[in-house]
């Protein structure tokens, strides 16, 4: 098989939900940018949130389903103790890295924030969603409020740039497979 | 330029998007609609205090091993899970919670988007794990 299941499990955290979430991130800041009073029409208000709501809900379900299939899916496989006296621990990624000096930072400062910073992202992405569906119209009028939302949306996307470059760090390294 | 008048019958907080015209450019300063901004308020404060609240866990846990022992919910993913599910119920609880109190209120955006950030920041240095070795005790 060109895919083995574990390496499907990871391609679906990294590659499909991930790239989804990061990629919303451009559409629904265009939309943001340019909610603004001075720039649209009613009709086109009502067409830019209804875009914005579409995108910004993909973005915040997308990376739910990122966190929890890390956490709960790959992180497992990721972390799994390595039998005594195993020498090679290749099918144990974690072990495997610790195993090399000149790769464990990868473990230590990058799995390690990854795994966190990376729930920062739906957080913050699904309070952006919640003001733009109930409160989309007042975005317009309410100019604070709007560059609150592109503010954290702009950090849920660092968030999850950082959680996405580590792991494609680590994957690098010791994939899981 | 065509000013417009909201209907007699009609508040400026009734009015609705689709009374007005379809051309017109959406004008505040004209057609104000002004609407309490507490509950979305709630939702950027809520957030940014859930993130806060993750780091925060996440450092204790990392400094004190009898606390990061409790948090091991589900074993293969080891404290991860009571983490960020402890975080998440946190943020839920507290952005309900000011989702309530500021129901049909107006707050200060200004301030509530400064604490807003400044907590979010808060949460990323937290988390980056060289903090931990910061931590006196």
């Amino acid at each position: 098989m060109l895919l083995s299941g574990r390496e499907l499990i990871t391609s679906l955290h990294g590659l499909a939900l991930g790239s989804v979430f990061l990629l919303s991130y451009a559409g629904g800041m265009a939309e943001l940018w340019s909610l603004r009073h001075d720039w649209v029409t009613t009709t086109g208000v009502r067409t830019h949130l209804r875009r914005l709501a579409f995108g910004t809900w993909v973005m915040a379900i997308a990376g739910w389903l990122t966190v929890l299939t890390g956490a709960y899916l790959v992180f497992p496989m990721y972390r799994a103790s390595a039998p005594p006296a195993t020498a090679d621990l290749s099918a144990y990624p974690k072990a495997f890295i610790l195993a090399h000096p000149d790769l464990a930072m990868l473990q230590t400062i990058g799995m390690s924030w990854k795994e966190h910073i990376a729930w920062f992202a739906p957080i913050l992405a699904t309070a952006v969603a919640f003001v733009v569906t109930r409160y989309g119209f007042h975005l317009v009028s309410q100019p604070r409020l709007r560059q609150g939302a592109m503010a954290l949306f702009t950090i849920a996307f660092l968030a999850a740039g950082i959680a996405g470059m580590f792991g494609a760090f680590l994957d690098k390294a010791a994939p899981v497979r | 330029m065509q000013v417009l008048t909201p209907p007699a019958d009609r508040t400026r907080v009734q009015l609705q998007p689709q009374d007005l015209p379809e051309s017109h450019p959406y004008e505040p300063a004209t057609y104000a609609l002004e609407a309490p901004n507490g509950p979305p308020a709630a939702a950027l404060l809520g957030a940014g205090i859930g993130v806060l609240v993750l780091g925060v866990i996440d450092l204790l846990a990392k400094t004190v091993p009898p606390f990061d022992a409790l948090l091991s919910w589900y074993p293969p993913t080891g404290d991860l899970s009571g983490i960020t599910s402890l975080s998440v119920l946190a943020w839920l609880v507290v952005w309900a919670g000011l989702s309530r109190a500021w129901r049909g209120r107006s707050v200060d955006s200004g301030r509530v988007l400064g604490a807003t950030l400044i907590l979010t920041l808060l949460g990323v240095i937290i988390t980056f794990p060289p903090t931990a070795l910061l931590v006196p005790w």
